[in-house]
């Protein structure tokens, strides 16, 4: 005997209505990470890739696009098949030295995520004119009783709502009458040099667009939403559309710099410089609407990362996780969470602290890590006995290894570049 | 006293003292003994972790290694038996439940024991000593922490005391697992639950009875009920919603997608798939969404003595016997009971003599806020939900009202801070008896 469920039936008339259904319920984990990771560092980022350097890192967009929806397509199967997170994963797979050096890594480089995002508020209020020395305190006071009293998950909605800020750097982008056909030529020209300010914006354009703790945070989403290979055709279109929306905003916001900030000739060394991109759009409010953005991306991911940077570190190490739990029953938890926090909020309250810098220079750190954490991944997701029938296809590996390889061989020449830069200079 | 992470990589040698493999895992048989005896020995060479090493060519055992009495040549490996399981690659690093103190721990190492040849599994390390120790820091930290007066400390669960969950479910594991979860309370599985991985889950699902199931089910949050229903084999997880409370069953349900949703109730008892149908189609927010159908509703035709006599026989639950609700022949809500008047009336009256007409009731689309706000402001235990035309459809009660309250206003988790030995008391408690 069969019984129809009438609710959603009503509401889901038809094979195609039933799988937009489908589609809706099981959407999340891909899209909602992709907006996180469109943070303060990641808007600088690219803001000095459009100004320094005009529309030439523009074709670097699609192969990114292509490695991104790769390996987060990695890091959802790996959680839809498993059942378990990547730490996890790591400590099971390849014990404790692996994981400990993994962990150590994902701490360094999200100290320097949560540097990034605190860095992002001081500088989207300088614009306001309001006193970092006032505006971090709250920020960090905001962000804590935000996760720890429980409330984020309402306001998190907030947060992604006004994600819509980034639609201003498409129609700013669309406004600056940018030479389209140049733009265009230049989106499937690849390009490249060797000088080190260029190699430095090139890792830290893939560090950010691909960073390491999103593999974690994708993967433990994934595992929370009880998602298994059932389900698992949605996730892949979440991530794909996921993928494709952070690389357009992304595009964007090189074009709309290249044809405002580059054509202008300004030397960024503000984040008030970068704000320029958006004048097309708001005119003389371009600041204001920039720093608005800039705060809202960067309150959006303090609330996210320093605390699931926690949960990683803690579960992988076997302690109690959670902010469930009191500070008597999980200490090294609340530990970690309040060290990131304060010390990155003591580093951007220095005075004279590089703000710029900081949120440039943490997304060249992921860069560094990335490799790393995707030759485990790699590793993971090629193991039969661990993903059965849903190991690697070969285009995909072949993809991931050379992403990784790029990356180590970047890396390695952004090194050698910045010592010869250095001594010759 | 040894540690396993110790014993790994240590030279094997054979009865020509040629040192020709090293320890790549130990093999256990995981069944009834409290401490599990090694019964094999997996070698690095073997790089597909497939021929077993009977642990009767060992000849010695000990720090520096293995001795095997005899040659390499005259090695006989087995394959690994069903019940087995490999030490370092099913529990090295893995979760396992504490079922001392209800929790679930990572196994930092595996501390063993040996008496001549024989050496048993005796506790899992859990604590950060171990994970120290597997790093090479042990010495520094230690002496680090003995000069600020505090020194580190090691924390082994006795190994009957520790339930691995997950892997290959054979019957024997999952009896050893049911004697091991069976006497922590259903809310105490539920957080349990909520910590473990997939598979883990799905065993512990499997291993409890099904009506043990059911009350854990009931007892998890929203989000670890939809991962439980989609990971379990469908048979078993339709066999725990019919188990469940109907209005249970279809909150859980309704969270489920619908393809998934409908499987499952198809495989259910008809009865309930029709009861949790119906209570499928009110929207979740409003009171019929928050209802449950379990309550007693009585022929207003009844007498004080034949009402007694028939919850004598129905057994009800102590949530649902507050209130006792009388319906006429068309279903109709006439009444309500209290206990107290049944208790002291003569046992002929009729209870529509006895029973309260006045009485609060809400339509099915009222919103589930106020719902809560009359329980709250008309101090009720539950309230009546009442169709259009008069028919009772279900009660929301105080039970509910918590949910809700707590899900607006409150942590997204109470009960941090209940320590255990608060637990154990409620556990022992005659009144759950």
């Amino acid at each position: 005997m069969k019984f129809t469920l009438p609710v959603l039936r009503r509401a889901s008339r038809g094979a195609a209505m039933s799988r937009l259904m489908m589609f809706l319920a099981v959407m999340g984990p891909g899209i909602v990470t992709q907006n996180v990771d469109n943070d303060a560092g990641g808007i600088t980022t690219y803001s000095l890739a459009g100004a320094g350097f005009g529309y030439a890192m523009l074709w670097t967009m699609i192969p990114i696009t292509i490695a991104l929806y790769v390996i987060q397509e990695m890091a959802a199967r790996l959680g839809a098949v498993t059942g378990n997170g990547l730490a996890d994963l790591i400590r099971e797979r390849f014990g404790v030295r692996a994981m400990a050096f993994a962990m150590l890594g994902l701490l360094l480089a999200d100290l320097g995520n949560t540097m990034a995002e605190f860095s992002g508020l001081a500088a989207g209020g300088e614009i306001f004119g309001v006193s970092k020395y006032v505006l971090v305190p709250v920020g960090a006071l905001a962000v804590w009783l935000l996760v720890v009293k429980g409330t984020f998950r309402s306001v998190e909605k907030v947060f992604l709502g006004a994600s819509a800020f980034y639609i201003s750097y498409i129609i700013s982008g669309v406004l600056a009458h940018p030479n389209w056909g140049q733009v265009l030529r230049a989106t499937v020209t690849p390009s490249f040099s060797l000088r080190p300010d260029y190699l430095l914006v090139f890792v830290g354009v893939i560090g950010t667009t691909i960073a390491p703790w999103m593999q974690f945070y994708l993967q433990s989403a994934v595992v929370e939403k009880g998602i298994t290979t059932r389900e698992y055709g949605y996730t892949r279109t979440d991530v794909l559309v996921g993928s494709i929306m952070t690389d357009v905003v992304a595009w964007f916001i090189i074009v709309a710099c290249g044809a405002t900030i580059f054509a202008h000739h300004i030397r960024v060394q503000t984040v008030q410089d970068a704000a320029q991109a958006l004048r097309p759009l708001a005119g003389t409010y371009a600041a204001a609407l920039f720093a608005l953005g800039l705060i809202n991306a960067s309150l959006f991911s303090a609330s996210v990362l320093p605390l699931a940077t926690s949960h990683y570190v803690c579960e992988a190490l076997g302690y109690e996780a959670g902010v469930d739990r009191t500070l008597r029953q999980a200490p090294v938890f609340y530990g970690l969470y309040i060290a990131l926090i304060v010390i990155a909020c003591v580093v951007v309250l220095l005075p004279r602290a590089p703000l710029l810098k900081i949120l440039f220079l943490s997304q060249v750190a992921n860069g560094i890590l990335l490799p790393f954490i995707l030759i485990f991944m790699l590793l993971l997701v090629n193991q039969k006995k661990l993903m059965g029938a849903y190991t690697n296809s070969r285009t995909f590996n072949v993809i991931a290894w050379v992403t990784t390889v790029v990356m180590i061989v970047l890396t390695l020449a952004l090194v050698v570049s910045q010592f010869l830069g250095s001594g010759g200079g | 006293m040894m540690y396993l992470s110790q014993a790994i990589g240590k030279p094997v040698t054979d009865a020509t003292d040629e040192a020709f493999d090293t320890v790549a895992d130990f093999v256990i048989y995981h069944g009834p003994e409290r401490f599990p005896r090694i019964t094999g020995v997996l070698l690095k060479g073997d790089r597909s972790r497939v021929a077993v090493i009977p642990w009767d060519a060992v000849a010695e055992f000990g720090a520096s290694g293995i001795r095997l009495r005899v040659e390499r040549r005259h090695l006989s490996p087995r394959p690994l038996q069903p019940d087995e399981i490999l030490l370092c690659d099913d529990v090295l690093d893995g979760q396992v439940v504490d079922t001392d103190d209800i929790k679930v721990v990572r196994v930092n190492d595996i501390e063993l024991r040996q008496a001549g040849t024989e050496v048993r599994v005796v506790g899992a390390d859990i604590s950060t000593r171990a994970i120290l120790r597997r790093l090479g820091l042990e010495p520094l930290v230690a002496r680090v922490l003995a000069g600020v007066g505090r020194p580190l400390s090691s924390r082994v669960i006795p190994w009957n005391l520790v339930a691995v969950l997950g892997g290959t479910m054979t019957p024997l594991k999952i009896s050893i697992s049911r004697a091991k979860l069976k006497d922590i309370h259903p809310a105490d599985l539920a957080d349990l639950l909520e910590e473990l991985a997939r598979d883990e889950r799905v065993e512990m699902m499997t291993a409890l009875p099904e009506e043990a199931a059911a009350q854990v089910l009931e007892e998890a949050e929203p989000e670890v009920q939809t991962a439980v229903l989609q990971a379990l084999p469908s048979e078993r997880a339709s066999d725990i919603l019919d188990e469940m409370t109907s209005d249970e069953a279809a909150d859980a349900l309704g969270e489920l997608p619908e393809d998934r949703a409908e499987e499952l109730i198809s495989l259910m008892e008809d009865d309930k798939a029709e009861e949790v149908s119906r209570l499928l189609q009110y929207p979740p927010e409003t009171a019929a969404g928050k209802m449950t159908t379990e309550y007693i509703a009585l022929a207003e035709t009844m007498t004080a003595e034949q009402v007694l006599a028939r919850l004598r026989e129905t057994k009800p639950d102590e949530e649902a016997i507050s209130y006792l609700y009388v319906v006429d022949g068309a279903g109709r809500l006439v009444g309500v009971l209290s206990i107290r008047a049944l208790l002291v009336a003569d046992p002929a009256t009729p209870i529509s003599a006895l029973m309260r007409r006045d009485l609060l009731t809400v339509p099915p689309d009222v919103s589930a806020d106020d719902v809560a706000a009359a329980l709250v402001k008309y101090d009720l235990l539950a309230v009546p939900v009442v169709e259009a035309d008069g028919r009772l459809a279900g009660i929301v009660t105080v039970d509910q009202v918590i949910d809700i309250l707590l899900e607006h206003y409150g942590p997204r988790k109470l009960g941090g801070g209940v320590d255990l030995v608060r637990r154990r008391e409620i556990r022992g408690s005659p009144a759950r008896e």
